[in-house]
């Protein structure tokens, strides 16, 4: 099974009515990898997600699973299995009975139906579960019958439409790991949807932002957190500033804050990001990239203070400090934005 | 004005919880209780010479329900408690199954054409069950295309109408309880689960499949609902069967009904409203348990 679940989307279009959801979608997975598409609501991340799943048809385009097109096979009759948002287990059937659903459909015989959906049953940790009915079970516990009805069919790839989101933050955390664990040991290709960019950075090999029906940015998690190249992706993840500016030198640039020094070559028109979490904060001026700020508001938030800057010139900054040396509301002083850490966007 | 403390101490909600009950309770008492009991009595006594109720205690009614009159037994009764039951029941399936895809073609509307839809399908409420069932015995009648039709196929003489038969009968009741049969399935199809057709299909399940797992376990509601309001009003209908029927084909309304009548034998109309009644009681007890089950 290994080597296989290579998903190639290429030139995929979608609009409802008048609407344009998607435009011109381009995307290739590697077999095992685990992708996730991370996008705020209505950015068609879902919809994408349902054309490769067949429930949706593309106006334009086409999507291959391991160089064969799979765009006029309808779902029933592709080899990738979906882990709805609402679980959508059938609530007459035992969880058994929801997860051999796929082998019987395929009318795989007895003997084999019976140990693989035990094997899956086991592998979710749900085999003293078996014969219970869905309405029994717990949220947790519907998301694993969820996960091992579609698991047990060895498709693929495996696509799950924000299968966490029902849950609370505490199990997703684990669940999060859980399904990063799962995806390593099967090696199957697994598609995400999330709009939780928590989420997205902790499971996935590659993130694929998306906006507004076209793709943003892709790369490994690390990289589309550390180097954004949209104002949208730095926004999205983190919540970073983002500064515009003029350049005055070939590493110097000019923007509301003051001038800011570079550690990359710019001219012209730019826009820099930087996360909260690298902004520092002093009484006294840094060396380099000093802001003289004053604090508009502190917000505890458990492992760091999100402290936001009185704005200059319509643009406020904010920091994630530490919470035993952050300032209170009210308070004066610096904040430095380490050169090291500013990102400069392509828009 | 309400004080404090009146709407949720216990004496104060039971006392309100009473006031709520009353009106609804004395109605009940006086219209069904009350009737249900002289009803009761009647059924046990025995008809004077001149169609008089003889308050003597009596089982002559159910005997002669059961069968046993003056010339001996006869089954005439029975097979009209039969045949009651069975037109009741095919009036029921056959109602359920044109409602059925009609409670999808009009969800599957666009939803500003539903009350549209649902409009036109409950227009024949709007009128008068007797001008509907003389609509179609004039429908049924000679000369006119249903009737040349079967009497070209060789089901029925030439010149002669298509009723009255069960037929004819099954027709104009499944005509009747369309509407009643429609409206809870159509409220239960417009909230279907999609997902759970879209997880069927997405774990390679045929069309059929689908409607086994995904549709039919969530309609199951509505089919009972639409099952009670077709089959009930049916076993107990005694104006389509009168006319379309006729003596021929007796049911058990026409029967009550003649009794309360023309034939004036108030116990043995009695015996047989019980009969009904228990039946009706029974349809619903046995849906009931159909209903806890696991489908």
């Amino acid at each position: 099974m290994n080597g296989q679940g290579a998903l190639q989307i290429t030139g995929v279009c979608k609009s409802f009515a008048a609407v344009e959801v998607l435009h011109q979608i381009e995307l290739a997975t590697q077999p095992g990898e685990f992708v996730t598409l991370l996008g705020p609501s209505g950015c068609g991340k879902t919809t994408l997600l349902r054309i490769v799943a067949g429930l949706e048809t593309a106006d334009a385009g086409s999507v291959r699973l391991d160089g064969a097109a799979l765009d006029r096979l309808p779902a029933h009759q592709r080899p990738v299995n979906t882990v709805f948002q609402s679980y959508a287990l059938f609530p007459h059937l035992s969880v058994f009975e929801n997860v051999a659903f796929g082998l019987r459909s395929r009318r795989v015989a007895e003997p084999d139906l019976q140990r693989r959906v035990r094997e899956s049953l086991e592998l979710l940790e749900l085999g003293a579960l078996a014969s219970r009915r869905p309405q029994q079970l717990s949220g947790g516990q519907r998301q694993r019958v969820a996960l091992a009805r579609a698991l047990v069919n060895e498709p693929q790839v495996l696509l799950l439409d924000e299968p966490l989101s029902a849950l609370d933050a505490k199990l997703r955390g684990s669940v999060q790991l859980e399904l990063r664990r799962l995806q390593r040991e099967l090696g199957r290709t697994f598609v995400l949807v999330t709009h939780d960019q928590e989420e997205a950075l902790t499971v996935s090999d590659r993130i694929v932002v998306m906006e507004r029906g076209r793709i943003a940015q892709v790369g490994p998690a690390a990289e589309v957190f550390r180097r954004p190249q949209t104002r949208f992706v730095a926004s999205f993840l983190g919540g970073a500033n983002v500064i515009p500016g003029q350049a005055t030198g070939p590493r110097r640039v000019q923007t509301a804050l003051g001038a800011l020094a570079l550690d990359e070559e710019v001219q012209g028109s730019v826009t820099l990001a930087l996360h909260p979490r690298w902004v520092r904060w002093s009484a006294a001026a840094p060396a380099e990239n000093g802001v003289q700020v004053r604090v508009r508001d502190a917000v505890f938030r458990g492992d760091h203070t999100l402290v936001l800057s009185e704005p200059a010139g319509e643009l406020a900054l904010r920091a994630a400090l530490d919470p035993a040396a952050a300032p209170a509301a009210g308070a004066s002083g610096w904040f430095e934005l380490p050169r090291e850490h500013l990102v400069l966007l392509r828009d | 004005m309400v004080r404090h403390g009146e709407l949720t101490s216990a004496p104060g909600l039971r006392r309100r919880g009473l006031l709520l009950l009353a009106p609804g309770a004395l109605w009940l008492l006086l219209f069904l209780v009350l009737p249900g009991v002289i009803l009761g009595a009647v059924a046990f006594c025995a008809r004077g010479a001149d169609g008089q109720v003889e308050w003597t205690p009596s089982l002559g009614a159910f005997r002669r329900l059961a069968g046993y009159g003056i010339l001996g037994w006869s089954p005439d009764y029975l097979w009209i408690l039969v045949r009651s039951v069975v037109v009741a029941a095919v009036t029921t399936a056959g109602a359920l199954a044109l409602a059925y895809p009609l409670a999808f073609f009009v969800a599957s509307r666009a939803p500003r054409w539903r009350p549209v839809w649902l409009g036109l399908l409950s227009v024949p409420l709007c009128t008068n069950v007797v001008v509907r069932t003389y609509a179609w015995e004039l429908l049924l009648s000679p000369g006119l295309p249903p009737a040349q039709l079967a009497a070209w196929l060789g089901w029925i003489e030439p010149g002669r109408a298509l009723y009255p038969s069960l037929a004819a009968v099954c027709l104009g009741m499944i005509s009747n309880a369309l509407p009643f049969a429609v409206l809870p399935l159509y409220t239960n199809v417009e909230r279907l689960d999609r997902a759970l057709l879209e997880a069927a299909r997405d774990l390679y399940a045929s069309p059929w499949r689908v409607f086994r797992h995904a549709v039919l376990p969530q309609t199951l509601p509505g089919l009972t609902v639409a099952a009670v309001l077709t089959f009930v009003p049916a076993v107990g209908m005694f104006v389509i069967t009168d006319r379309l029927g006729g003596a021929r084909h007796m049911v058990i309304g026409n029967l009550i009904q003649q009794q309360f009548g023309p034939a004036r034998n108030y116990p043995f109309g009695a015996a047989v409203s019980l009969v009904l009644i228990a039946l009706t009681l029974a349809g619903l007890a046995l849906q009931r348990r159909r209903g806890r089950g696991p489908l």
